[in-house]
């Protein structure tokens, strides 16, 4: 079949879209979903072409965006930017029912409260990647202002990873969790039942309370809750970060963290209108 | 009654108790006389449990890239449901007092399979006849000039054919229902599919099934295929696909009281018998049923056999019974050892499997202990955070070749991860057993066992004998070193006191209502009893009741 064009419309259309084509198809794709909706929909762009006539013409000739690269390119961003914005409303939703677990006694954190950007690490003591990343992300903790970390177990590599989680929570029931952690997250032994409390006694942990707290039943289930949460939010490794409301999964750096820490701050000052 | 006069009278019974000791032998039922997991048995169920505890979207013990997209046996899903078939096998016959470390096995899973990596195969394979596909060169031009209703799949897993996968969902969920007593998956939506697709930037698609909604959908389809058998993929019936979704609607009738499945048994029989399903002369399984053309392909398959047989023998045992000797014949030994670098052809990986699991469950017991003898001489068993398995051999989907003593080495995901522990696990009727003879509501009133440490202690047999009035419990040492460990008994009888005895060592009476309690025990308000102790090896413990009751005393 042999499509004949409009060549005078047409051009100016086509010339028009190429310029801007970026805009004038998340604007298509906003007509088009938005169909049944009331009220006018035409819009006067620029050139005295209205958003009308665009959608109008592209119901005529579907083959521009099939045969346009470009297009098609913005295509694949304006849908990728409204599935991430869906998935971080949902996120932002999802954290905010589970604050009482974030918030509670059980969970390991530094920063206030009220901070203006939440970092949660998921993250195994066997780990070797949120391992490497440590030293930097402990440096971020210390320079970055106005954020709250916190430290979210996973444990996923075997049962000496859910003793080491189960300790960890321990020894912040005992004041000592970012030391415990230091000490866990810079071992370069294996991890075993006799390092574990090795490296606690040498920080000066109760091991006997530590033991106990550690077969505490509000532990065991604090931790099935964790695991919870990260199922929920599609956590598929560790390490994986919560920023925001974004979520950031394994091979993170932390110059990527620090980027989506400086945008959820420009969102949320943008949102209270400072 | 004040605490002083109970312990007058714990004191006095003490003493009865201690003369009635010195005056007769107590005759206690002896843990060897029940079953018992051994190491490697234990090794296997923890390492299916270890699967089952993997984020769901850690697939990294389940093989580099999900095979089904090779068309293999070793896709996820046949991972995931025959680990959680295997597990309630072991649940069913060696742990039966111990159910909570296996119903979160269960629904985890469970909550597996639903996970979209496992399932959105089917938004691809569903377009496609693949039964042509390679068979000449007009299947490949078929393939090239379909017409745009010809591409045109569907993303619900479960709506139509696909049995490859809803079947086994559906034996899941009946297996989790009936053996836990747990109806979670009866509430609407409480298996809901989230598929993301990539298109003009929507949200995801839900597709919201339950248990009634599952079995519906399947039974329907039996019907309207009228018992056939529900395709796989388009145009191709396997036998075994359809054993599980029949598994699956014994458990729902058990469950509801109904009888879906007594019709589609005998009138899918009426079907495999009448278009030869199981070739009558070499009693072999055919390879699939091509709809279209209207055209069983024969096979010769050991994972064939053994995976309809293994299925087929929970409703039809005499039949399947009859014609195993056949099949072991022809597979065994000659599958174990050939020529040098022969080429065994794209089956090698899990044809050892599956014909296993078969012989385990008729009983064959000398060919289960060759092959998992012969698995662990020649399949790396490693063991891993407690688990043992055979890790799958590197290029299993392509390299089928003996080695140059001509023994097999190929092994697959599904092989090593779960089949071969399955049929170490699984005894003589074993699956017949679980579906012929399935639980009451008495036995969920029965004692049991809960709060075992799961990193420090397997359970190796936990049972509750109710002729003995006896609760049998072993438990062994686990993957963290551990000096002491416990355990938590309920539902023992309040009006009765229990001799405990460890290791056949009668430690003292404990009762409940007298809040009678020995050393390394104690009652807990809701009316269980915690067990201590030392796990530095194997320790067996029996609480019998005794023969009269405190009333009577």
């Amino acid at each position: 079949m042999t499509v004949v064009r409009d060549k005078t419309a047409g051009e100016r259309v086509a010339k028009y879209l190429r310029k801007t084509a970026y805009t004038m198809f998340l604007l298509a794709f906003g007509l088009a979903i938005t169909a049944c909706s009331e009220g006018d929909r035409t819009t006067t762009l620029s050139d005295g072409i209205t958003s009308e006539e665009v959608r109008q013409y592209l119901l005529k000739h579907p083959e521009l965006v099939l045969d346009d690269p470009e297009i098609a390119r913005a295509i694949d961003s304006a849908r990728s930017t409204r599935q991430q914005e869906a998935g971080a409303l949902w996120r932002k939703s999802l954290l905010a029912e589970k604050a009482s677990l974030l918030n509670s006694t059980l969970t390991p954190a530094s920063g206030d409260v009220a901070s203006q950007v939440t970092l949660i690490e998921f993250y195994d003591y066997q780990c070797i990647p949120c391992k490497a990343s440590y030293p930097e992300l402990e440096q971020m903790r210390e320079t970055e202002v106005d954020v709250r970390i916190i430290y979210a177990q996973l444990p996923v590599f075997g049962s000496y990873s859910i003793l080491a989680a189960r300790a960890a929570i321990g020894a912040h029931r005992q004041g000592l969790f970012q030391a415990y952690h230091d000490a866990l997250m810079t071992a370069d032994i294996r991890l075993d039942t006799d390092s574990i409390f090795a490296m606690a006694a040498e920080i000066g942990l109760d091991t006997e309370k530590l033991q106990a707290d550690m077969r505490d039943p509000q532990v065991i289930d604090y931790l099935e809750q964790m695991r919870l949460l990260a199922d929920e939010l599609d956590v598929t490794g560790t390490p994986a970060f919560i920023v925001g409301d974004a979520i950031l999964r394994g091979g993170t750096t932390v110059k990527e963290l620090k980027v989506e820490l400086d945008r959820q701050r420009t969102r949320s000052h943008h949102s209270s209108g400072v | 009654m004040t605490t002083r006069y109970r312990y007058i009278i714990a004191f006095l019974v003490g003493v009865k108790v201690l003369a009635v000791s010195a005056a007769e032998p107590l005759v206690t039922p002896d843990p060897a006389n029940y079953p018992s997991l051994s190491t490697k048995q234990m090794g296997h169920v923890r390492h299916m449990i270890n699967l089952a505890n993997q984020l769901d979207g850690d697939f990294s013990l389940m093989g580099e890239t999900d095979p089904v997209y090779y068309m293999s046996f070793h896709a996820y899903q046949f991972q995931i449901a025959f680990a959680q078939y295997a597990l309630a096998a072991t649940h069913y016959h060696y742990t039966p007092a111990h159910r909570d470390l296996y119903q979160k096995a269960s629904a985890r899973l469970i909550q597996r399979m639903i996970y979209k990596d496992v399932w959105d195969y089917w938004a691809h394979v569903s377009k496609f006849d693949l039964t042509d596909r390679t068979a000449s060169d007009a299947g490949q031009e078929r393939m090239v000039n379909y017409t745009e209703d010809d591409w045109y799949g569907w993303i619900d897993p479960n709506i139509k054919k696909n049995i490859m996968y809803s079947g086994h969902l559906l034996q899941m969920v009946g297996l989790h229902q009936n053996l836990f007593d747990d109806n979670r998956y009866d509430e609407p939506g409480s298996l809901t599919f989230r598929y993301a697709p990539i298109e003009y930037g929507q949200g995801p698609v839900e597709m919201k099934y339950d248990y009634h909604r599952l079995a519906k959908v399947i039974h329907d389809q039996f019907v309207e295929d009228h018992f056939r058998g529900i395709e796989c993929e388009r145009n191709a019936v396997y036998a075994e696909c359809n054993q599980h979704p029949i598994l699956g609607l014994m458990s729902y009738d058990v469950a509801n009281g109904t009888d879906l499945s007594v019709e589609v048994r005998k009138e899918f029989k009426k079907v495999m018998l009448k278009r030869n399903y199981i070739d009558p002369e070499t009693n072999t399984t055919m390879y699939f049923l091509k709809v279209k053309q209207d055209e069983v392909v024969p096979a010769t398959y050991a994972w064939a056999d053994g995976w309809n047989g293994h299925a087929q023998h929970v409703w039809d045992k005499e039949y399947i019974e009859s014609i195993y000797p056949d099949q072991q014949k022809r597979y065994i030994p000659s599958m174990l050892r050939g020529w040098p670098f022969e080429n065994m052809g794209w089956t090698a990986s899990f044809d050892f499997g599956w014909f296993a699991l078969l012989a385990s469950e008729v009983g064959d017991t000398e060919t289960v202990q060759t092959m998992t003898d012969y698995a662990d001489a020649h399949f790396e068993p490693t063991w891993r955070d407690g688990g043992y398995y055979y890790p799958s051999t590197k290029y299993y989907q392509y390299n089928f070749r003996r080695d140059w003593k001509g023994f097999i080495h190929n092994v697959g995901p599904a092989t090593g991860n779960v089949l071969v522990g399955f049929a170490r696990i699984n005894p003589k009727d074993g699956l017949w057993q679980i579906y012929n003879r399935p639980w009451d509501d008495s036995h969920y009133a029965q004692p049991y066992i809960t709060n075992v440490e799961y990193l420090e202690a397997s359970v190796t047999q936990a049972v509750y004998d109710r002729e003995e009035d006896a609760l049998i419990v072993t438990l062994v040492p686990g993957p963290v070193a551990s000096k002491s460990t416990s355990f938590t008994v309920h539902q023992l009888d309040r009006n009765k006191s229990y001799n405990l005895i460890k290791d056949g060592q009668v430690l003292g009476e404990v009762n409940a209502q007298m809040g009678v309690a020995i050393p390394d025990t104690q009652w807990q308000a809701d009316g269980s009893l915690v067990i201590s102790t030392g796990l530095a090896q194997s320790q067996s413990f029996v609480l019998k009741a005794t023969a009269a009751t405190l009333a009577a005393r």
